[in-house]
Formats: C-alpha cells, structure tokens, sequence
C-alpha cells in the first residue's frame, strides 16, 4: 500500500513564518494605534498640514534673545510654537500666518531692570521667505504707524514695534504706553534688523522706480487687489509727483504668459465696470491707459512682470512713472513688454 | 513506489481550498464587526453632562439696554438697572459664574481681554445688592490660565471684589452634546463651575476677529469649552451657533467702551482700539451681538454665526424689535 505523506518544505514553512509574522505586525500597529485617542502623535491632525517640529537650532533659539534691550531682563521663558500649537499663543489668528507660510513662533517677555513696569512681550515669526514675511507685515501695518529709519521695514505705534527682515516678522507688544519702553524697543529692533539684514530680497521692491518715491507706503496684497480677484500677490506703493500722489503696482508671476493673462484679466475688468480706453501721452503706453471715473488706469506686462498704474488723478503723472518701471522691466526681461498689454 | 509524495491529490486540494476561503472569509467577518466608521469619538466613554439653562423668565420691553458712556463702573450700573436692576438677576444665596475673556496674557489696556473693572463691579453688584452666596470668575484659555489672569488683571480684580478665581484642570470638564449638533458631540466643557451655579453672567470686549469676523458675547463662550477646540476654527460660525445653543447664560455684558477695530482677536497696539463709548446689556445674546457688530462697522449678514444663532432659536437678531432701553451717561 502506497503511504502518502504531506511534508513541507523548510523553504515553504519559512515563508508561511514570515508571513504570519507581518500580520501579526499589522495587527499589532492597528490595535495600538485604534486604541490611543491622541492622534496627533502618529501624525493624524485634522486642522493643518503636518508639520513635525524639527529639533531646535541653538542659532534659532537665541535670536529671540537678540530682541532684548540693553537695561532689560528676561522675564520669562521662551514660549516656541509651531503650526500644529499656533493656536495656543495666538488663538484665531493662528490661520493668518500658517496660510502664508509660517513656519514657527517663539515669544519671550522682557521687562527694564531698572524700571520692572517697563514689560513688553516679543513676537518671533519664521515665515519662511521674505515674501510672506513682508505679506503678513504689510498687512496687519497700522494706519496711525510711524515708519522707523531702518534697513528693513518697521514702524512703531504709541506703545508697540512692529517689522520685517529676511524671513522674520516680529512684533514686540509694549504692556505700558511708555516713550521710555518705544524707545528702547526701537533701538533693539533696529539693531536686530542690521544684524538680520537678508541676502533674500523681494524682487518687485527692488524694481520700484526710486525717485520721488514715499518711503513706507509699500503694500501688499495677497489677494483681491483694487477689487479685482485675479489680482494676487501685488505689491503697491506711492510716489509723490508735483503734489500729486500716484499709486503704482508690480506683481511677478511664474512666467510670461501667466502676467499677460493677469494684465488682460485686469484691463477687462476695469472695462467691464464702466473704464474706456482712452489716447497715451506716451506711445510706448499706447492701448495700456484706461480712463476710470475721471481716474487714469495703466495695466501693462513686460517679462515675468504685471505693473501699472491704480486711480491716478493726473494721467502725465500716472504715465511718467509707468514709463519709468515698464521700461526697467523691458531691460530685465530683454524685450519690448506685450504687444496688447 | 515512493513514500514520500508531495503532490496534492484532488480532494485533499478541495479541501485545503475550502480551509483558506474559510478562514478569509472568518477574517472578513472579523474586521467588517470591528470597523468603526466614525472613527475614535473624543469622549471616553464618561457619562455626558446636561449644561443647565440659567436663562431667566422674559420681561417685556426689558431685554436689552444700550448705554453710551466712557466709564464702565457707571455704565454697567445704570445698563444692568435698566432691566430691573441685579435683583432680577441675581438673588440671596444664589452661586454666580461671570465669564469674562481671558483669552490672552496680554494687559487689559491693549482690549484683548475683559476690563477689570467692569467684572470687579459686576462681582461687587452680584455681593452687595444681588445677596450672592458665591461669586466665581473662571474661563479656560487657551494661553496659559496663570499668565492669562494675572497679565490681564482679571485674576487681582476679581479677588478684590471679593470672588473666587477658577483656573481649569482636566477634573473639572465633563463631557456634552449639543441636541442635533453637529460638532459639539460628547465633547469635554468646563463643567464643574456650572454645576455649582446658579446664575452665569458672560462679560467680554467687542473685538474684530481674524476667522469669525467678530468675537462678542456668543464667541464669548467658546471659553468653556474643552479638548483640542481649535478644530473647530474651519466651521467657525457652526461652532459659535452650537455654542449659543449649548450655553444660556443669565445675562450678557458686552463692552463696547473701546472697540478693537483690526488685527483681532489679539490686537497689540492701542491703535487698533477705538473708542465707542458703549455698553450692553442682554438677556438675549444673539440680539446683544447684533447690536454690537455696529460697534464695529459691520452688518448681521457680515456675521454668519448670528442668523444661524437665530433660527437654532437661540436668540433674535432684531434688536429693534426687542425695544432696546437707551440711555447716555456722556
């Protein structure tokens, strides 16, 4: 009789272990992970992007330091945040800054030795870029600021200092309103913007046309410029011709193409809402002028480059400067700016 | 013939075939009984909590008053005294919770946070003229509860008047729903000091508000929640509606004295205040927010959270038809 025996392999019994061994692997991560409420540490979140926090540089972490005034005193410790725990420091503003590139926060809190009233809190935000450090500066700015001399942009309030260098954006919240405190805040941010002062510069501000130029009326808009949603990330300035305040704006986009299609998409708004071409001073402006309400409108695109000019009331002036800045941007770009726009 | 043979013959096949498709098939079954669709809820399983309604009987024509003034002790009196005085509100022996905003450990100068001395006044009014048993000042920020009162002076203020101070630990929150909400689902609240009240007062600032558009007497609340709240921030107005639903509070301060105009919640120079001379008080907190978005330039439509407040029955955003009391102490 033929006795028949079922023998496996090692080879086989070896593979069967292996696989047996994954699964339990799996079930065992499932297990763990179903059976631990706080997700967050294995990197489920539901209110933004995963942001791991990188382990601290000991370069980063004295900057904040750097902002302490001569005479002054730390008070307390070093708070740091990132985009998972903004929220904590900055409650409902957190969206603002972590939808413009923010990347961490740290805040102390100083206070005078000589004078312990004399407390501010400082504010350090990594916003990646210089760009979206300037874009969340430019906004939040003040009406009533006084611009300081600087190297960067800064501009203090009757009881606060706020400014921007390199990647940083930094506020520092006086809790007196005290000339003595602004003072003193003042001299630490200017010497800690010098001492910042980034290579990174924004591209559009250097191409601001310099004469007649008004120093600290640099805007920026991130979205909805003058009313017009295809208008994002604009930077706008003023200058100051003959009495006349002229509002010239510049935006670089990814190329070509993409700043004819925003300078079109602007010209056909401003006509659709009640604008008229109307006859350059200047040919090389020819069919870029647009009369607004009795207001002078230019659009135009050179390069990479969307600029013009914003509700001009005197068309030589808004014209003259247009022509300075269309033609700094032709030289950058190589080339006459778009026949059309 | 060979012994060892390791071919299969069919039915040893069939049925090694069948032991695989039985055990997939147990396996199926298996994880198909233990799916959880919904996920990890945030409770843990505690017993859920029923907030109490500390609203008091309707008086006509006594819902809201509107005082314009610039100091707040004589303004909040003569508001308050408007509906009928604390006596209305508060009486002998009763437990009082004032919620003010101490959302941030900045000074009350800077508007960020509830005056001092509007809730060392109200506390004196609950004491002395209401016959409170127990005032307590409590919120839970979300900055550090120490720094929160102390910086903000609300903690000295509120202890001079004569209350008691309640910092939030995690033995105190219990877990609510909100009746066919749909975020607020056995979800932890800063329940204890409402289990010892009687009444609960809300006090806050008018400020701007960079996700909501406003935080006021409504927003106010968001202070008793728990948990990792800040999920909440993508439905913001949903949340501040389930809010008003979950709390009724007795009476609602809402201090229009300086109004934070930009760059809230958290302003930071005294610029962004204006001064708007006015306080409100109401029985109704949808018509108290929709008064005081004016403070602020804005409309009700400009503040979703109020009409959806409204028809969740929480409130009427009318306030004209409430017939607002109004009064100038300037």
């Amino acid at each position: 009789m033929t006795t028949i025996t079922n023998k496996t392999k090692p080879t086989e019994t070896a593979i069967s272990l292996f696989i047996l061994a994954i699964l339990l692997l799996i079930a065992w991560t499932i297990i763990a992970i179903q059976y631990d409420y706080d997700m967050t540490k294995f990197g489920f979140i539901t209110d933004g992007p995963i942001d791991t926090p990188k382990k601290q540089q000991p370069a980063e972490a004295q900057f904040i330091s750097k902002l302490m005034p001569k005479g002054f005193k730390n008070i307390s410790r070093q708070e740091s945040y990132n985009s998972q725990n903004l929220y904590e420091k900055i409650n409902g503003k957190a969206p603002f800054y972590t939808e413009t590139g923010f990347k961490s926060l740290k805040c102390q809190r100083f206070a005078s030795s000589s004078d312990e009233n004399l407390i501010f809190e400082a504010y350090l935000f990594d916003m990646s870029t210089a760009r979206n450090a300037f874009a969340v500066y430019s906004v939040q700015k003040r009406a009533d600021a006084t611009d300081i001399p600087c190297d960067g942009f800064s501009y203090k309030t009757d009881n606060s200092i706020y400014f921007c260098t390199g990647r940083f954006y930094c506020e520092m919240v006086g809790f007196a309103l005290s000339p003595v405190l602004v003072k003193a805040m003042t001299e630490a941010a200017v010497d800690f913007i010098s001492a910042n002062r980034s290579d990174t510069q924004i591209e559009e501000l250097e191409l601001f046309p310099k004469e007649n130029f008004v120093s600290g009326s640099v805007k920026f808009y991130p979205s909805d410029a003058f009313g017009y949603d295809g208008f994002k990330d604009i930077f706008s300035c003023h200058y100051e011709i003959q009495g006349e305040t002229v509002t010239v704006f510049l935006s670089k986009r990814e190329s070509p193409t993409q700043a004819k299609q925003m300078a079109d998409g602007y010209f056909k708004f401003v006509i659709n809402n009640g604008g008229t071409v109307k006859k350059a001073q200047k040919e090389i402006l020819n069919g870029k002028v647009m009369d607004f309400y009795d207001t002078t409108e230019i659009i135009f695109s050179a390069g990479n480059f969307t600029g013009g000019v914003h509700e001009a009331q005197d068309q030589t002036a808004a014209e003259n400067i247009a022509v300075l800045l269309l033609e700094k941007l032709n030289k950058l770009s190589g080339g006459d700016s778009n026949a059309k726009r | 013939m060979p012994k060892d043979n390791n071919n299969l013959d069919r039915r040893r096949f069939i049925i090694r075939t069948a032991k695989a498709g039985a055990a997939i098939a147990a396996a199926g079954v298996a994880s198909a009984m233990l799916y959880d669709k919904d996920g990890p809820a945030p409770g843990d399983g505690k017993k859920l909590v029923t907030v109490p309604d500390f609203s008091v009987p309707e008086r006509q024509g006594q819902t809201i008053s509107i005082v314009k003034g610039s100091e707040r002790v004589k303004t909040v009196n003569r508001a308050i005294d408007l509906l009928g005085g604390i006596e209305r509100f508060v009486q002998k022996g009763d437990t009082v919770v004032i919620k003010p905003n101490v959302a941030f450990a900045t000074p009350a100068f800077l508007g960020a946070t509830t005056n001092p001395q509007l809730i060392a006044e109200v506390v004196r009014l609950c004491y002395c003229r209401g016959g409170a048993k127990q005032v307590i000042v409590t919120d839970n920020p979300i900055n550090d509860p120490v720094s929160c009162f102390t910086i903000s002076g609300i903690g000295k203020a509120a202890t001079a008047a004569g209350a008691k101070v309640m910092l939030p630990e995690g033995k105190f929150f219990e877990n609510a729903s909100v009746k066919d909400g749909k975020l607020i689902k056995d979800w932890p609240i800063f329940y204890d000091p409402l289990a010892k009240a009687d009444k609960l007062i809300g006090i806050s600032p008018v400020k701007d508000h960079e996700r909501s558009g406003a935080s006021m007497s409504m927003k106010n609340f968001y202070g008793l929640m728990g948990g990792r709240r800040n999920i909440f921030h993508q439905h913001i107005h949903t949340i501040i509606t389930e809010i008003s639903m979950l709390f009724k509070p007795t009476l609602v301060i809402l201090d229009g004295t300086k109004s934070m105009m930009h760059n809230g919640p958290t302003g930071g120079a005294v610029s962004d205040l204006r001064d708007t001379n006015t306080l409100i008080a109401s029985c109704d907190v949808v018509a108290a927010d929709a008064f005081g978005c004016s403070l602020l330039d804005m409309k009700v439509s400009d503040l979703p959270y109020i009409t959806m407040a409204e028809k969740a029955g929480c409130g009427i955003s009318d306030y004209e038809s409430l017939k607002p009391i109004m009064a100038n102490l300037s």
